[in-house]
């Protein structure tokens, strides 16, 4: 039944080539890490040293006397030569030629730079010659107190030698906990129920099976994701807890053959185990990048740090300490090779790995064109996803978020996660030559047709959305998202845009729950049962509520889908959410929804619009709300879900808090138990803060003089 | 002088056992891979064999509902149940391709009789078993597109270098595909007694 491929040599030369290529790439990235522990390992042995030589930092500054002196710089100028050493008890310890210079520099003879260069010259010199003087007078003191030295100096070696070996296995176990599975998180964010309800659903999962006795694979669990983006994407770490979803849009746009093409991709990705390399590999990327995303992501502490560097306070020598610092070679390593490198790895895994599921799909099906014309429809769709992250994207069947992530100047194609649809087209062709070119064409006009149909103009017009780094995710994840009742009197509207002159997507009455988010926008993020996305205002009065956003959203979707129903009375949602699911053993601790509770990262607030920004035919006003949740989307809209799951996946992609770790509704394998993520989390926060101390001493080390 | 001697013949000595040690972890590996393909390879074939029995199972329903409507098509019918007699009997991937290949010739032939009864393509049953067999007949198609690539894994193992070493000597015999094609010039003997 299946054709067979032509050119079947060509797919497992192009298999065995691309497993020599990961291979490589993996060897290239573990070996990248070891010079950079050797430069961690330097920033904490010169951090230590900084520790150990002075008692405490800050006491260190003023343990100079020029520091000291600068701080009456102004009174300085002000007070006649002969009250000086009144004024500063630190005047008289001052050799002759430094009050010379001293002088020199208030009458403006030389400028600050050279008084500070000059000054530390000769405090240098006569901290030798005192040693020198020391040595000749008493020889047994300095030889004890260079033995001294010599031993603090031997445990510091082995101090930092042991923080940077903890750093290292810190990291990795957080990245590992963190990666446990972010498909299977993501999945119960996105609203993903199992597949079988439909006619279309049961024929995919029964493709699914017979593609999965051809791979020799269990099959795996199929879900379906409320989405009009055609995509697909597979989870789980080994194939015996596997679960491959996919779109409703891609149902519905794709034919049996195209979809069989799709699964086979998939379940290609499974049988690889490329959820499990991606998280090794993940693990070892965001090690090399954390030092430049900590240096990215704490903008205003950095202020603080050049603030606190004495030079810089007082105005004296910057460029100097800049360039002293940023032209270090660690610092260039740390900080700008490595993350360059890491990336281009990843991208370059990840890429490789989607050419060899494509191989393998060809090889799977016997029929490359079906897969082929799937690649050139979605092609033609477009196939974000709202709800996805970079760091899932890789999972996807093609490039869920818009080729957005930029390190320094590179971006596009070389960091993206998938090849160009072309080159995989093409790749395809390889293998199966006999298609024309017409049949491509006309698939992208069948897949345009259906993107200009069914998707948002958001979804069609490709936001640039920033680059949501790892570090963003594990802040994200901090301010993770709550279960709120709405308190008070009135029903409350619902904004579409962060901006009270918005129209207004629902309004939602008292005693609705709703899912909160924490960013940093002029309204609250909320998601209501229903799982429309709207903004509220803050003055809105909210109640915390123990529940999970699954459980909210779960009993939504318990009750019957008509947009009028009875007001849901909060106790019987709750009650009902109860029976459904065990309640997480920690309930979220009330807490006050500010952003400034917790370090959320600047949202990308252009993107959150521009993505949420509905088409223009959703109707400005509602009409008078019956029930405490109401939205009439037109047919041609995408499913709520589409769009503004995304904040809501993103938070729980890389959580590991109890909330969403307590069985995933629509996914019995939950990934964690709640203590296990409790120890997670307290694992991955002990570790964070080790390793932001780590690099803030570092630097200050490094920065210091 | 004597201890250094003494000391260079250990070393040596020790070097020497190293080596053996080596080979032997090697040679245990080798061997175990070659065992656990053949393994995957008759686990393949069960896979196969139960596909195809799944569709045996379907026959006597669909043949069944077919004379519902069909009482004259005899021929058809003794065709079918021969086929499916032989295939049944059928042992080795050789002989069962061959059977099955007959098989599904037979069913074709079961199927473009039922196109001349309108009144059975609007049964019920008949829809519901069609779609059966099709999906039957893809299981198959894949179960056998696994058994095959397996076969070539296993095969190649012990024909290239240094797996044909071990598989002369262990008598790992190659594993035959199934595929009716290669009936032809096939004359490996299959043997699963080993595995």
């Amino acid at each position: 039944m299946a054709s067979p491929i032509p050119q079947r040599v060509l797919v497992y030369d192009r298999i065995s080539q691309n497993r020599t290529k990961t291979t490589f790439l993996v060897t290239v990235a573990i070996l990248s890490i070891i010079p950079f522990l050797g430069c961690m390992g330097a920033g904490a042995y010169a951090a230590l040293g900084y520790l150990a030589s002075h008692t405490r930092p800050l006491e260190a500054d003023y343990q100079n006397p020029f520091v000291r002196m600068q701080e009456y710089t102004t009174k300085l100028a002000a007070t006649p030569p002969g009250k000086l050493r009144a004024l500063n008890p630190d005047y008289k310890r001052l050799s002759a030629s430094e009050k010379k210079l001293f002088s020199e520099l208030r009458s403006g003879q030389i400028s600050w730079a050279e008084f500070s260069q000059e000054f530390d010259r000769l405090t240098q010199e006569r901290g030798r010659l005192r040693t020198e003087t020391e040595r000749l007078v008493d020889p047994e003191g300095v030889k004890r107190k260079e033995d001294r030295q010599r031993s603090e100096e031997e445990t510091r070696i082995w101090l930092s030698g042991a923080l940077a070996f903890l750093v290292a296995a810190a990291l990795t176990v957080v990245a590992w906990g963190l990666m446990k599975s972010p498909g299977l998180k993501a999945l119960a964010f996105c609203g993903a129920r199992p597949a079988g309800q439909s006619a279309d659903e049961i024929e995919a999962k029964r493709l699914l099976e017979n593609l999965a006795i051809g791979a020799g694979l269990p099959p795996p669990k199929l879900y379906v994701i409320p989405s009009m983006a055609p995509n697909a994407f597979a989870a789980g770490m080994d194939p015996e807890h596997s679960t491959i979803a996919v779109t409703t849009g891609l149902l519905r746009l794709l034919d049996r053959r195209e979809l069989e093409g799709v699964l086979a991709h998939e379940l290609a990705h499974i049988g690889n185990r490329d959820t499990r390399l991606s998280t090794a590999v993940f693990a070892i990327t965001f090690f090399l990048r954390l030092p430049s995303l900590l240096w990215k992501g704490a903008r205003p502490d950095r202020q603080e740090l050049a603030g606190s560097l004495t030079a810089m306070r007082y105005g004296l020598g910057i460029e100097r300490v800049a360039l002293r610092v940023v032209g270090s070679p660690v610092f260039i390593y740390i900080f700008f090779v490595t993350p360059f490198l890491a990336m281009l790895i990843r991208a370059a895994i990840s890429r490789g790995r989607e050419a060899l599921a494509d191989a393998d799909a060809a090889l799977l099906t016997r029929y490359p064109e079906g897969l082929l014309r799937a690649l050139a429809k979605i092609a033609g769709a477009g196939s974000m996803v709202g709800g996805s992250s970079p760091i899932v994207s890789h999972l996807y069947f093609a490039e869920p978020s818009p080729a957005s992530v930029h390190v320094g100047f590179f971006s596009g194609s070389l960091l993206s996660s998938h090849p160009p649809m072309e080159e995989r087209i093409a790749r395809l062709l390889e293998f199966g030559a006999t298609v024309p070119r017409s049949v491509i064409e006309e698939a992208r006009k069948a897949g345009e047709t259906f993107g200009l149909d069914n998707l948002s103009v958001a979804q069609l017009m490709a936001p640039t959305k920033p680059a949501e780094d790892e570090l963003t995710a594990l802040a994200n994840a901090e301010s993770r998202s709550r279960v709120f009742r709405l308190s008070g009197g009135a029903p409350v509207a619902l904004y579409e845009r962060d901006d009270p002159q918005s129209s207004i997507v629902a309004e939602v009455g008292p005693g609705t729950l709703l899912v909160g988010f924490e960013y940093s926008s002029k309204m609250r993020q909320v998601l209501t049962p229903s799982q429309t996305f709207g903004y509220l205002p803050r003055a809105a009065r909210l109640e915390n509520v123990g529940m999970t956003p699954e459980e909210v959203f779960h009993s939504a979707t318990q009750a019957p889908p008509a947009t009028v129903q009875p007001p849901l009375t909060a106790a019987a949602v709750a009650v009902e959410a109860a029976a459904v699911t065990p309640k997480p053993a920690p309930a979220p601790p009330p807490g006050p929804v500010t952003p400034a509770a917790v370090q959320a990262p600047p949202v990308p607030k252009a993107a959150t619009e521009a993505a949420t920004e509905p088409p223009p035919v959703q109707p400005a006003a509602q009409p008078a709300m019956a029930a405490p949740v109401t939205q009439t989307p037109p047919s041609s809209l995408p499913p709520p879900s589409a769009v503004p799951a995304q904040p809501a996946a993103r938070a729980a992609v890389v959580s590991t808090q109890p909330a969403e770790a307590a069985a995933p509704v629509p996914n019995p394998q939950p990934g964690l138990s709640a203590s296990q993520t409790l120890a997670w989390a307290l694992a991955g926060l002990l570790a964070v803060g080790a390793v932001l101390m780590g690099v803030y001493l570092a630097l200050k080390a490094l920065t210091a003089r | 002088m004597t201890l250094t001697v003494l000391l260079a013949v250990l070393v040596v000595v020790a070097l020497i056992l190293l080596l053996a040690l080596l080979m032997a972890l090697w040679g245990i590996s080798m061997y175990n891979g070659l065992v656990q393909s053949r393994l995957r390879t008759s686990e393949a074939w069960s896979g196969i064999d139960v596909q195809l029995k799944r569709r045996s199972s379907l026959i006597p329903n669909l043949t069944e509902t077919v004379r519902g409507y069909a009482q004259h098509e005899h021929a058809v019918f003794t065709e079918v149940a021969e086929a499916r007699g032989a295939l049944a009997k059928a042992v080795g991937p050789v002989a069962s391709a061959i059977a099955d290949q007959s098989l599904t010739q037979a069913l074709g032939r079961l199927m473009a009789v039922a196109e001349n009864y309108p009144q059975l393509q609007a049964a019920a049953g008949f829809h519901d078993l069609r779609e059966e067999l099709r999906d039957a007949e893809e299981k198959i198609a894949y179960a056998r597109q696994f058994y095959n690539g397996n076969v070539l894994a296993y095969n190649t193992n012990i024909r290239t270098y240094p797996g044909n070493l071990f598989a002369r000597r262990f008598h790992f015999d190659p594993a035959a595909f199934f595929s009716a094609d290669e009936a032809a010039n096939q004359d490996v003997k299959v043997n699963f007694a080993g595995a």
